[in-house]
């Protein structure tokens, strides 16, 4: 992820739909959440981006926690997706295939000649 | 021990392990957090406090600081969080006037024991009550501003300045109560002065036993004072005590004692304010 993305509008949504996904498949934590984004592409994501996306979604009951024992130290915070948060996963992962098939032939079509064009001024 | 003051105890044992420039910037968010957010649901503030630190505290441990971990705008995250939070209810904000305007008041009512006149301002009451308040939303303005504006950047001098604000305001409201017209005032007798005396120092000791555990710090600073006044209020209208007080001796050592009780007041109150806003134990 280059950090040119890591204020952008789209990376917004598309971070949260990601976060619903991950967690629909493995509980975690905080940190171990953070991490994972990491590993799987969204490098330049901090702690500061995450805390309060969870919040949010635990706000609008997309997750649910429970306090687990941790090995150091006090029990720790972990998140579920609720079946709401299912449904929102599940509609990210349609509405995303839908764009995606808009938005591609652009990127073929005009996008290619526009990159092609401005490659050298980039 | 309640769940609050459970995860307040663990932050402040955990905190320890902090390397000393995590520790920093792990204290100005808890403090901007916990000022910011004092209306709201205090338990998801701690819960959430503690969080980010155990997650702080793992991400040390493998090799990242708390600033590369958590990322360079805490404070636009800790207002980010806040705005995802259940909105504070009124009714907390009530809770928490009515408890200043109480503390206030019942330092007012103290101060009236002390003069012989039997009578109760109300006015003087109830002006005295809202300047209090007034005086305690600027401290926690100025301190909610101060963490990231670095207007002041040393923590020590921050605090200092705001127990002198806090120390000189709080002199300025006892000034006008003395130079203030008496204005809605009410007459009473002699008996019923002594009997609300007795009866709010007997109040006041069932609250400090009740809640000695947790408010300690607080009490220990405003005991000497008030029983000081309640008992010299008591005497004053007894008239064996009359004629001792009244003459200079008598005077002067009641004088010299309220003095006493009020730098001890004054003491303490700059010995833990830093302790209140973070609860440090170390």
């Amino acid at each position: 992820m280059s950090t040119r993305m890591k204020n952008s509008q789209l990376l917004k949504g598309t971070l949260e739909g990601c976060v619903l996904l991950f967690i629909s498949q493995k509980e975690v934590y905080g940190y171990e959440l953070v991490q994972e984004m990491k590993r799987l592409g969204f490098t330049e994501i901090v702690g500061g981006t995450i805390y309060p996306l969870l919040q949010k979604l635990e706000k609008k009951e997309a997750l649910s926690s429970r306090m687990l024992p941790s090995a150091d130290g006090p029990d720790r915070k972990y998140y579920q997706l609720t079946p709401l948060g299912k449904e929102l996963a599940l509609a990210f992962t349609e509405e995303w295939a839908e764009l995606q098939a808009i938005v591609q032939p652009f990127i073929a079509f005009k996008g290619g000649i526009f990159h092609e064009e401005n490659r050298t001024t980039d | 021990m309640k769940k609050t003051e459970q995860l307040i105890e663990q932050n402040n044992q955990l905190r320890t392990q902090l390397t000393k420039e995590n520790e920093a910037y792990y204290d100005d968010l808890l403090v901007y957090i916990r000022v910011k957010g004092f209306l709201y649901d205090e338990l998801l503030v701690e819960s959430t406090l503690l969080q980010i630190l155990q997650d702080i505290l793992e991400a040390q441990t493998a090799g990242q600081t708390a600033a590369e971990y958590f990322g360079n705008h805490p404070q636009e995250t800790a207002l980010a969080l806040l705005d995802e939070f259940p909105k504070p209810a009124y009714t907390s904000l009530f809770k928490w006037a009515a408890y200043i305007f109480g503390l206030s008041s019942f330092y007012t009512v103290l101060s009236q024991f002390s003069s012989p006149v039997n009578q109760l301002r109300i006015g003087n009451f109830l002006l005295n009550g809202l300047l209090t308040g007034l005086l305690i939303l600027l401290v926690f303005f100025f301190l909610q501003k101060s963490i990231y504006q670095q207007v002041i950047k040393r923590k020590f001098l921050l605090y200092l300045f705001l127990s002198l604000l806090v120390g000189g305001l709080f002199t300025g409201i006892v000034c006008i109560q003395v130079f203030l017209p008496t204005f809605l005032a009410i007459s009473v007798s002699n008996s019923f002065m002594i009997g609300l005396i007795l009866f709010l120092l007997l109040a006041f000791t069932l609250y400090l036993f009740k809640n000695w555990q947790t408010q300690r710090e607080i009490l220990q600073a405003i005991l000497p004072f008030v029983y000081l006044s309640g008992i010299h209020g008591c005497l004053i209208r007894l008239f064996a005590f009359k004629l001792f007080f009244i003459s200079q001796v008598g005077k002067i050592i009641f004088v010299v004692l309220l003095l006493g009780s009020i730098l001890w007041f004054y003491y303490q109150l700059v010995r833990s304010s830093r302790k209140i806003v973070t609860e440090e134990t170390h």
